[in-house]
């Protein structure tokens, strides 16, 4: 590889413009570019999707700050949520993807976008590991307090990264 | 006067116009009112789970509206406080987009539907929530809401002739 450092760069280049193509040559083979309201219905199902996962997820963080139904012990909490939460998360990836395949190639050339995923992989992988398993108790509250916060700071990073795709 | 000078006469002011045409202030705005989406929606959603009665159902329904009811409040008025400050700096565009109309008055149901519950559902203070009310309360509340999440997208998608 060292020998001819100019390959990658042109492997790059040549995926670039396969993407590229797919977009061009078929716009309306795309679902959501060929009906004017698909796009928009399915932009309203990825907001409330992304809202019913995070906000579900939110409860059980408030529960870790010792907030919100606090009668009701976070292992509780999270086996009550959990499947609203997967069907959420299923929910609002299947439409995200959906909603991608629109652009792909200006998708995934987007810093913004580039950061969205990475952060959403991070908070998702926080979520089913450290999150699920200080919830299931027998953590100080000191843990359970920094896992809270650093939950709703990903989560809301994810949000943030998704609004200023659209400004940058 | 119409609607449409209503709104210059208030997206004119400095205040809006600098919101409008400041390259971060607005998407911070932006992404705020939408994360308020994420993080707080989940309190509305898990009420009316509640009310329908599919879980939680050891916990009594006037004890979690009111553990939740300062952190709906909270959530309301920074998504409200961050609307208003998004409609107010596009204000002339805004107030004659049918989409942000019926935003408006879908809230407005919002406030009438809470109001109407309110005795009954809201602040029964431990008294016995008639089922086929709650249900209402809840079926009601989560159309309403998802509506008004609609139309709050759609927003962006009139064009005025």
């Amino acid at each position: 590889m060292a020998a001819c450092p100019g390959l990658r760069v042109d492997l790059r280049r040549e995926r670039r413009f396969q993407l590229e193509g797919l977009r061009v040559s078929e716009p309306a083979a795309n679902f959501l570019n060929a009906h004017e309201w698909a796009y928009g219905v399915t932009e309203v199902a990825h907001i409330v999707s992304l809202g019913i996962a995070i906000g579900l997820i939110a409860v059980v963080d408030l529960r870790l700050l010792s907030q919100g139904i606090v009668q009701v012990a976070p292992r509780r909490l999270i086996r009550a949520t959990a499947i609203g939460t997967l069907i959420g998360f299923i929910t609002a990836i299947t439409t995200g993807f959906m909603i991608f395949s629109t652009d792909p190639a200006r998708y995934l050339a987007h810093p913004a976008m580039r950061l969205k995923l990475i952060l959403l992989l991070v908070a998702l992988g926080f979520n089913y590991t450290i999150h699920s398993q200080v919830a299931r108790g027998g953590r100080s509250p000191f843990v359970c307090r920094g896992v809270a916060v650093m939950s709703l700071a990903l989560w809301i990073s994810v949000v943030f990264s998704g609004i200023f795709y659209a400004f940058t | 006067m119409t609607l449409v000078s209503v709104g210059r006469t208030i997206q004119d002011l400095r205040v809006f116009t600098a919101v409008r045409e400041s390259a971060y202030v607005y998407p911070v705005v932006l992404s705020t009112h939408v994360a308020c989406i994420a993080v707080f929606g989940g309190l509305i959603l898990l009420t009316n789970v509640r009310l329908l009665e599919w879980c939680l159902t050891e916990v009594p329904v006037h004890e979690m509206i009111e553990r939740f009811r300062p952190w709906k409040q909270l959530g309301f008025v920074v998504m409200a406080g961050c609307g208003s400050l998004l409609a107010a700096s596009k204000a002339a565009e805004y107030f004659v987009n049918p989409f942000f109309q019926t935003k408006m008055v879908l809230l407005g149901a919002i406030g009438v539907h809470g109001t109407y519950f309110r005795r009954s559902v809201y602040r029964s203070q431990g008294a016995a929530i008639p089922p086929g009310r709650a249900r209402a309360a809840a079926l009601l509340s989560l159309a309403l809401w998802i509506a008004v999440a609609t139309m709050g997208r759609w927003i962006a998608y009139y064009d005025a002739p």
